[in-house]
């Protein structure tokens, strides 16, 4: 029979690795900044350390939703809040 | 378990105390590198001569390439931090050519990266608010007050990432290359270790030091 | 409205449940395996759009082919990395995979092999990020033949941050496989 707990612990499961697919979005958008980057430079070399730096400025922020999505994961899996709320119902 | 036992990737523990393992071979192999690096820095350092011999020109030309390395992301005033990325990238490249001789690389486990990324978030902070002083705190609250708490998380996933990043591809490599030499064990070992161990170990060394040194002169800025 | 779904879920669950777990996990191992493979998908765009550029910039700028071509492999190779881990959780699943005979409840087992397939697909976005970033380095070289190392440079840099989500997700599903804490 499945337990409610194993349903819990299925669905965590699940939800983690959902939570991950977020990833695309950083993952396209930093690529876009290096590009830009790159195309920005190849246009004005001499100012290569302000480009670099805010590429990694914004790659930065756009970095804290790819951090939101495995912080996420992680509770989900490592620090499950739901269990406990199950089991004390 | 079928297929492979890909469990011997994971990280031996040689001494352990009350369970929480203080030796592993990730430790082990760190010394090793260590003692490499220091050993061939005293041999050079004794040969030094006028007339520069071969070893010599090599030395200078890694220094050379590190200082232009340095001044052309730091600028010239910060030449002071050149030591301390020569070092950061000896350590991980040799850190991460070492799957090439069947040891588990010590990148290859997060105590390591998140150590070295930790390194990296520490001086960040503390050169950071050497030179603004208060300025650095109140760097926090740019561009708006209640912007505050998004830049927290971004200054805060700058280690995460780093030490992830670096995690990732070398256990990433570990992985492929147990794979590689499971399944497809006549010529793709080479290209398997062309590829992970020497292309992108040498890519994220460089990758890693780059960060740093933005990092901080984004923070000293 | 509401019976037909109570009905559905009833059934589907008791045929899950009479099913034997480890086929079940085999089951939901070969799903994962499909699924992980999305991400191929914008490593596909990722290539070609780098593929595309090095041609354009062999137009504009035709004595350097050779320059165009080492970056654009370059360019491929760096995009390449965060699409062969897709490729290699598939393949774990299939010749390696750790979840086969965990006695624990199959169904915990069947999500996590599903969760890792399903968090692989993540890879999706640094493939066609890393891809857009060698494209318009070459744009830039073809251009400026002379900036090239400054450009090479900022296109490294670019591609290894956007690769850090596709990390996440590697470490992730490498969690749900191994390291699994959900089934102790």
């Amino acid at each position: 029979m499945i337990t409610g707990e194993a349903l819990i612990l299925a669905a965590s499961a699940l939800g983690a690795g959902t939570a991950m697919v977020a990833g695309i979005g950083p993952g396209f958008g930093q690529g876009y900044a290096g590009g830009k980057g790159a195309e920005a430079v190849g246009r004005q070399p001499e100012a290569q350390g302000d480009i670099l730096r805010t590429m990694l400025l914004g790659a930065a922020i756009a970095e804290t939703t790819g951090i939101y999505a495995l912080v996420i994961a992680l509770i989900l899996l490592f620090a499950n809040p739901l269990i406990p709320l199950y089991t004390g119902l | 378990m079928n297929g492979i036992d890909i469990t011997d990737m994971a990280i031996r523990n040689y001494i352990t105390i009350d369970g929480q393992p203080i030796i592993t071979n990730t430790v082990v192999t760190t010394w090793a590198i260590m003692a490499i690096l220091v050993a061939f820095s005293i041999f050079v350092v004794r040969g030094l001569k006028a007339v520069p011999g071969a070893l010599q020109l090599i030395v200078e030309l890694i220094l050379e390439g590190v200082h232009w390395l340095g001044d052309s992301t730091m600028g010239r005033d910060k030449r002071y931090f050149a030591p301390y990325m020569l070092a950061l990238a000896l350590y991980l490249a040799l850190a991460n050519l070492t799957g090439l001789v069947a040891v588990r690389q010590p990148t290859a486990d997060l105590n390591t990266t998140f150590a070295l990324s930790l390194m990296t978030f520490f001086m960040v902070q503390f050169f950071g608010f050497k030179a603004k002083k208060f300025g650095y705190v109140k760097g926090f609250f740019q561009p708006l007050p209640f912007l505050f708490p998004l830049n927290l998380i971004s200054e805060l996933a700058q280690p995460i990432s780093l030490s992830f990043r670096l995690f990732g591809n070398m256990l990433g490599s570990v992985v492929i290359m147990l794979m590689i030499y499971m399944f497809l064990p006549m010529l793709f070992p080479l290209v398997g270790h062309l590829y992970f161990d020497v292309f992108a170990g040498l890519i994220q060394t460089f990758i890693f030091v780059m960060l740093t040194m933005t990092y901080i002169t984004l923070a000293m800025e | 409205m509401y019976a037909v779904l109570r009905f559905i879920m009833d059934a589907g669950f008791d045929w899950l449940a009479e099913q034997d777990p480890q086929a079940l996990i085999l089951a939901g191992s070969a799903l994962a395996a499909g699924i992980a493979m999305l991400a191929r998908i914008g490593t596909g765009i990722g290539h070609g759009y780098t593929a595309g550029k090095a041609a354009e910039s062999t137009g504009t700028n035709p004595k350097m082919v050779r320059q165009s071509t080492f970056i654009m492999l370059l360019g491929q190779a760096i995009t390449e990395t965060s699409g062969i881990f897709s490729l290699v959780v598939a393949l774990i699943f299939l010749y390696a995979n750790p979840l086969v005979g965990l006695p624990e409840a199959g169904l915990v087992v069947v999500a996590s092999t599903l969760g890792a397939g399903i968090a692989m697909i993540a890879g999706f976005g640094p493939g066609v990020g890393q891809g857009y970033a060698a494209g318009k380095a070459l744009e830039a070289i073809s251009h400026r033949p002379s900036l090239q190392p400054p450009v090479v440079r900022t296109m490294l840099l670019g591609q290894a941050i956007s690769q850090t989500t596709g990390i996440y997700a590697l470490v992730i599903a490498l969690i749900l496989l191994y390291a699994n804490p959900l089934l102790y």
